[in-house]
């Protein structure tokens, strides 16, 4: 009783969740065949190029694969702070 | 030249090692030793005998032969076959045994689940035999230890020859063309507190004390 | 009679394949079907063992495929069923013994004779399970619900559906409803989901397993109608065609009401 109701006011996930999202993980790496080292190196030249036309919060970027019944995708997250308006800025600085 | 000294062939689905008679054992230990390192995977699941030819091993020999192939994978059975068995008697082991025409191999090891040895004579263990291994003799099968595994006995056909253990609990005991197997209910198996002999006696397996 | 190989594999050692094929294949025969087992995990016999009939053995599959003798000399009666019989794996060989060729006639033969042949795969993706899988015309998957096993499940579908055994049915083993109902085991739905195949049926861990497994009687023959008993003879019900709901394996709506609710 009194686990479940630890469990309900804490974060704490379960461990069964834990399992649940490692395996997912693990079978979609063990399928596309991309190691997590390649994975940061992505992440870092798509920012690279993300960051040219938005500014965004490179801390809190997360690439993850995402599978549902037949495919798997490439589900990338990347908070913006501002879009960098360049056009009018370029107009602005030309005056 | 050197090739010369051990000859590889097959012969009906055995693999026949040949070992010149005219080189020093010890350095026929080495040789062979060298050989089966080098192509380990050759001897994989393989019958093999070897033939010492007219030379005389002792058992310490004998053993030593077949240590070199027992630490290969997946080896199964081995032999050693003597042009001249008649010379190869060990008077310490004979004491045990009837068929004094055959030659006896003495192991001093215990014969693990997988492992078999077949000999072409009487065959004397000083270890146990586990469940899952396998002893097959020409002649008599003497087991100074626990003997739980299979064991065929004059596996040429003769009821004479016997399996005697200092404690028999077999899987399966095989004389000549008998079979006789442990009973199935366990509630009446007495673990045996003595050294027991099985012998064929009108035409069934029986166990009785040594 | 023109039955069916059916091959019963994990790709992870230990989850209990060989307690799957020895209960499955018992409880066909309760049903009046001619089944054999082939105990394909050659040099680590162990259906035999667990079968209880590891003393009858005096040639093995390798024998026959060799022609040391002939097929039904190596065929070992069940004792408790004539329609059950047993063709086991040799101790004293390796994998390499057998080819996938032999194999598959092995298995053309016996279905000649037999309802179902069921075939307790080796551990592993290596020859040994390419032999045991050569042979079979359906697969039934043993996993547990740990990530390991799943993970190599998932591996071992794959690698059948590439070799035309394309719609494989799972059986989950060993699970603990304690631990589900707690969040600390994945639970049912979690794992089909993740493999996204057909469910054959779940298992509870069941320490009377281990008492039948040193009995070398299986599971299934206990009348005392233990929960994993019961749970493979649902499997054998559903393999014959019915249409058998999944056993409720929690302790029971009330008490598990009665837990939450702190009463329990």
């Amino acid at each position: 009783m009194l686990d479940k109701l630890r469990k309900m006011f804490d974060d704490e996930v379960d461990s069964k969740d834990l399992a649940k999202e490692r395996l997912k993980l693990v079978l979609i790496h063990d399928k596309i065949n991309i190691s997590p080292e390649l994975l940061e190196e992505m992440k870092e030249e798509l920012l690279e190029v993300v960051s040219k036309y938005i500014e965004v919060e490179a801390n809190r970027l997360s690439i993850d694969l995402n599978q549902d019944d037949q495919s798997i995708a490439l589900v990338a997250n990347i908070p913006v702070k501002e879009l960098r308006r360049r056009s009018l800025e370029d107009v602005s600085e030309s005056d | 030249m050197q090739e010369d000294y051990i000859l590889f062939k097959w012969e009906q689905g055995h693999l026949v090692i040949v070992l010149a008679e005219n080189l020093d054992f010890k350095e026929i230990l080495t040789r062979l030793k060298a050989k089966t390192r080098e192509c380990k995977n050759f001897f994989v699941s393989s019958k093999i005998k070897i033939n010492v030819g007219r030379r005389e091993l002792t058992n310490k020999n004998k053993e030593q032969l077949i240590d070199i192939f027992s630490a290969l994978p997946g080896l199964s059975v081995i032999e050693i076959i003597n042009e001249n068995i008649n010379q190869e008697v060990n008077q310490e082991v004979k004491k045990f045994s009837d068929s004094s025409e055959l030659s006896t191999l003495l192991l001093n090891r215990t014969l693990r689940s997988g492992q078999s040895i077949e000999y072409g004579g009487n065959v004397v263990i000083r270890g146990d035999v586990n469940p899952g291994a396998e002893v097959k003799a020409k002649g008599d099968i003497l087991v100074m230890g626990a003997f739980r595994g299979i064991a065929h006995a004059g596996a040429t056909g003769s009821e004479e020859a016997i399996i005697a253990a200092w404690r028999l609990k077999p899987t399966q005991l095989r004389i000549g063309n008998k079979i006789g197997r442990a009973p199935d209910e366990d509630d009446h198996l007495v673990e045996p507190s003595k050294p027991e002999i099985a012998l064929v006696k009108n035409g069934a397996i029986l166990i009785k004390d040594l | 009679m023109d039955g069916k190989a059916i091959v019963i594999t994990s790709g992870k050692g230990g989850v209990g394949k060989t307690t799957s094929t020895a209960n499955i294949g018992t409880g066909l025969a309760q049903l009046g079907k001619e089944v054999v087992l082939i105990d394909a995990d050659i040099g680590l016999r162990n259906l035999d063992v667990v079968m209880g009939l590891e003393n009858r053995i005096v040639y093995d599959i390798v024998d026959v495929v060799e022609e040391n003798c002939r097929l039904e000399q190596a065929l070992i009666k069940d004792k408790r069923y004539s329609s059950l019989s047993l063709l086991p794996a040799a101790q004293t060989r390796d994998k390499t013994a057998v080819s996938k060729e032999q194999m598959v006639e092995v298995c053309k033969r016996l279905k000649a004779e037999a309802d179902y042949v069921l075939i307790d795969c080796p551990a592993g993706i290596e020859q040994g399970f390419q032999n045991a899988i050569a042979g079979a015309d359906e697969a039934i998957i043993i996993t547990t619900p740990e990530v390991a096993a799943i993970r190599d499940a998932d591996r071992v579908i794959g690698m059948l559906q590439a070799e035309g055994l394309g719609e494989p049915e799972v059986i989950i083993n060993r699970i603990r409803m304690d631990m589900v109902n707690k969040g600390d085991m994945m639970d049912i739905e979690d794992m089909i989901e993740i493999l996204a195949i057909k469910l054959l049926g779940v298992v509870p861990d069941d320490q009377e397993i281990v008492i039948s497994t040193n009995k070398g009687e299986p599971i299934i023959l206990d009348d005392s109608n233990s929960q994993s008993a019961q749970a493979f003879k649902n499997i054998v019900h559903r393999l014959e065609g019915e249409k058998i709901p999944l056993m409720s394996l929690e302790e029971g709506f009330m008490e598990k009401f009665k837990r939450i609710l702190g009463l329990g």
